[in-house]
């Protein structure tokens, strides 16, 4: 009885649905990739545009992670000589995925709406 | 840049691919593959690997943290708590000893590490419920799982013998060649393996490998758990000239020296008891010779092997060898009971915080040199605890079970006064009654429903031995001490304590006179003397010669303290030859004019027995009276020869054996109750004690000597003559020992 009990309470708790820093950045770099989103542009964004040097394992498992959390689909492309016959895999970000972001943009713009005077050194 | 540095490195893209916890193996290659054709260098794809791999398995650690919880919670229990003392009663508690066979085994060699292995189910049960993924097939599957590779690892080390290696120096020790670290490992693979597989969605090809798994180890299991049997023995009949003539100490052995396991002089009823751990009061019917026909046991097995192991090894040599047909059962036999009394309860419930005081009861200490033990001292103790103490007293022996009926929970303190009556039955001990009674507990005889062992068939004689035991089984050198060290002269008030075996096959004796020492080496009657002693010898009453010695037996004949009374033959022989090589000894056995008795008949007064009895004496109601020692001594279904036979068991004054001259044919049921110090002080007047203060008046004896019993009570006769017989005859002995 007891232990039914407990189960029954810890299926209401909510499973964890924000974005983690890493898994923001990767999300927006396959945003802004569209259709051309794999393991080797988001890097590159990533390095260009965050000044972030991320090993690809790390992109992938914030890839995995993602997808689990339905933000991103993925599918594979065709196997190519230069990639040694592999395929690419490429991601696409989902509607829910892009709510996630806005609500993360809000977050965050809030917060930082909260925070005047280190706006005010920063510019 | 040359070939190879062109190529990716071959072995990290193997890694990669097959060592790296990810479903995106395949993808991340490829982008390597591709971001090292644009220029980077080997190095940085082996980083790249590596950080994937890392990155990999920490996901997984994430994903599954509770089978990882498990299998470190388990592995730390497994590894560390497996010898905890709270555990080592674990295999008595499951009364290995009575449940059939395979049970049995499983419960003396797993039990410990199956509960070890089973308690972190918990962790495990509480992470898949936080993880939303609970279900109770899967606790169950990973349980199923875990104790199965766990008997599969133990077990192992009969499967592939190669994996022990002998300990060096200690024959009789083995050990696992398998580091500690890796023993770490493999368990902590097996806790997350049984995680793993039980918590898995139930899918048809997992159903049909974790069905193999149980199949392999069931399989291989079966092999290894075959009922666990000697490698070679054999067992014939002990020569009654040998065993009739040592009744006083008449089994010896039931320990393994090396790899061989010996008995030597031991009954069936020795055996059995032995065996299944049963006392010899809880053996139920069997044939009457039972505890009468001897036999001597010389086995082989594997080195090292565990006790648990030699009883069932025991086990598996009576059934196959004597055709023992035997049965666990339970019977009411005689005990008591301890319950609440009619007044009221009058105990304190004990200071919860108060820790000055280990919990438990205890008997008092000697007061002023008072008699020992005048009561027991109770603090935060449970009634349970007081029935064991209780037990103690009431039932010397511990044969009469004690059950705590009171229903009283809970810690207390309390005194319990008494007068210690030695050889009273408890019942009759009025104070103790009444100290209970004080307190408002009772303790009254009773019906004590216990386990027993039912014989349902047994053969006299054992099976013939396979053809080549005499060849694979020789007869092994005397033993003699590997070193010994032999004090003399020494300081008689550290003494005297007899040769006997400690820890580690070290052997000590303190403060021994001499012609003790060769008494015991040569098992010389405790109230005769060697022929021969050195005068200088003989007119010593001031210690002179005493003599302590600490010495080793030889590594593989290490037997444990406990086993004293079994290693006595052992201890002997090591004992001669070092007796003889220190004073060079020399001596001889010849036939000697010696005082002797025949049991003869006057009258006699014996009750034809019942054939159904078990052939044998026991002592009864043991206990001292004023100077005597009185004992009521019962016989069953025994022949007149058979008692001549024992009667030196009995009778302190008779040193050899007695021959029987009754010419009573057929088996006969008799009690005879005598004083067994009388025959001593008539022929040691020291033995009488201090005489009696001025004014006082001795306390009468009111039993008679053994020979008086048996003319009086049985109307037999004990006739005393010389005769020749077999005497210990020193030659030459040395004053001085040689030196260390």
């Amino acid at each position: 009885m007891l232990a039914s009990n407990l189960f029954a309470i810890l299926e209401q708790m909510p499973k964890r649905s924000y974005l983690g820093e890493m898994e923001l950045m990767v999300l927006l770099a396959v945003v802004r990739l569209g259709d051309e989103a794999y393991g080797v542009p988001i890097s590159k964004e990533l390095l260009t545009l965050a000044g972030r040097e991320v090993a690809l394992g790390s992109i992938y498992a914030a890839l995995d992670r993602l997808e689990q959390k339905n933000f991103v689909t993925s599918l594979l492309g065709d196997p190519t000589p230069e990639r040694g016959g592999r395929a690419k895999r490429y991601f696409r970000v989902t509607p829910a995925g892009v709510r996630a972001l806005k609500m993360t943009r809000t977050a965050l713009t809030n917060l930082w709406n909260g925070i005047p005077m280190l706006e005010g050194r920063r510019s | 840049m040359s070939g190879k540095k062109c190529n990716p490195p071959t072995l990290a893209i193997w890694w990669l691919r097959h060592a790296c916890p990810s479903n995106n193996n395949d993808a991340l290659t490829g982008d390597l593959i591709e971001r090292f054709g644009e220029g980077q260098t080997r190095g940085w794809f082996w980083r790249q690997v590596l950080i994937a791999f890392a990155v990999g398995v920490r996901g997984e650690i994430r994903r599954h943290w509770p089978h990882f919880s498990y299998a470190i919670a388990g592995t730390v229990t497994t590894c560390f708590f497996r010898d905890s003392a709270a555990l080592t009663g674990i295999p008595a508690w499951l009364h290995w000893q009575d449940l059939p066979w395979p049970w049995s085994q499983f419960a003396a060699e797993l039990s410990r590490t199956a509960v070890l292995a089973l308690a972190p189910l918990f962790l495990l049960a509480a992470g898949l419920a936080v993880e939303r993924s609970f279900r109770w097939i899967s606790l169950l599957r990973a349980g199923a799982i875990n104790l199965t590779l766990i008997a599969f690892g133990h077990y192992s080390t009969d499967f592939f013998p190669w994996l022990c290696r002998p300990v060096p120096g200690e024959p009789g020790q083995k050990f696992l060649i398998v580091p500690p670290v890796m023993q770490v490992l493999l368990f902590f693979s097996a806790f997350l393996v049984a995680a793993w597989l039980g918590c898995r969605k139930c899918t048809m090809r997992a159903l049909r490998g974790f069905t193999f798994l149980v199949l392999l180890s069931g399989v291989a299991i079966g092999q290894s758990v075959a009922k666990p049997a000697f490698d070679l023995a054999g067992v014939h009949v002990s020569s009654r000239g040998d065993w009739s003539k040592t009744p006083a100490h008449a089994m010896q052995g039931g320990f393994l020296t090396g790899d061989r396991y010996e008995l030597h002089r031991a009954t069936i009823l020795d055996m059995i008891r032995i065996a299944y751990g049963v006392d010899a009061d809880k053996v139920y019917g069997g044939p009457n010779w039972l505890d009468y026909d001897r036999f001597e046991v010389i086995a082989k097995t594997k080195p090292g092997t565990r006790p648990e192991t030699l009883q069932l090894m025991l086990q598996t040599l009576l059934e196959d060898r004597f055709h023992l047909a035997a049965k666990p059962g339970t019977r009411p036999v005689p005990g008591y009971v301890l319950s609440k009394g009619k007044p009221e309860l009058k105990l304190r419930a004990a200071a919860a915080n108060e820790t000055s005081t280990p919990s438990g009861c205890m008997t008092m200490p000697r007061i002023d040199g008072g008699p020992p033990s005048p009561g027991i001292q109770c603090h935060n103790a449970t009634m349970a605890a007081l029935a064991q103490i209780l037990r103690r007293i009431v039932s010397p022996t511990g044969n009469a079970p004690l059950v705590d009926s009171t229903g009283i929970e809970g810690g207390w303190d309390f005194d319990l006064s008494y007068e210690r009556q030695p050889g009273l039955p408890a019942v009759s001990m009025p104070s103790l009654l009444d100290g209970l009674d004080k307190i408002g507990l009772r303790l009254e005889p009773g019906q004590i429903p216990q386990p027993v062992l039912d014989i349902e068939s047994v053969n006299e004689r054992p099976s013939p031995d396979p053809p080549d035991v005499a060849a694979r089984l020789p007869s092994l050198p005397a033993p003699e001490f590997e070193v010994a060290s032999l004090k003399w002269p020494c300081k008689v008030e550290d003494g005297p304590m007899d040769p006997h075996f400690e820890s580690g096959g070290r052997v000590t004796a303190t403060c021994v006179p001499l012609v003790s020492l060769i008494k015991q080496a040569w098992n010389v009657p405790a109230f005769e003397q060697p022929v021969g002693i050195p005068r200088w010898l003989v007119d010593d009453n001031s210690s002179k010669y005493n003599v302590s010695i600490v010495a080793k037996a030889p590594a593989g004949i290490a037997p444990d303290p406990e086993h004293n009374a079994m290693a006595r033959d052992i201890l002997n022989t090591m004992l001669r030859k070092l007796l003889m090589d220190r004073y060079k000894m020399a001596v001889h056995y010849e036939d000697r004019p010696t005082d002797t008795y025949t049991l003869v008949a006057v009258k006699p007064k014996l009750t034809k027995a019942d054939p159904a009895n078990r052939t044998g004496c026991v002592r009864q109601n043991q206990r001292i009276q004023g100077q005597s020692l009185i004992i009521r001594l019962v016989c069953k279904n025994i022949t007149t020869a058979q008692f001549a036979e024992q009667i030196q068991a009995y009778d302190l004054d008779a040193s050899y054996p007695v021959l029987d001259g009754t010419a009573i044919a057929g088996s006969w049921d008799f009690t005879l109750t005598y004083d067994a110090y009388a025959g001593l002080t008539a022929r040691f007047p020291q033995f009488r004690g201090p005489a009696p203060a001025d004014g006082q008046a001795a306390e009468p004896s009111v039993a008679v000597s053994f020979a008086g019993a048996l003319e009086k009570e049985l109307g037999l006769k004990l006739e005393a003559h010389k005769r020749p017989l077999l005497v210990l005859v020193i030659d030459h002995m040395e004053e001085k020992p040689l030196e260390n």
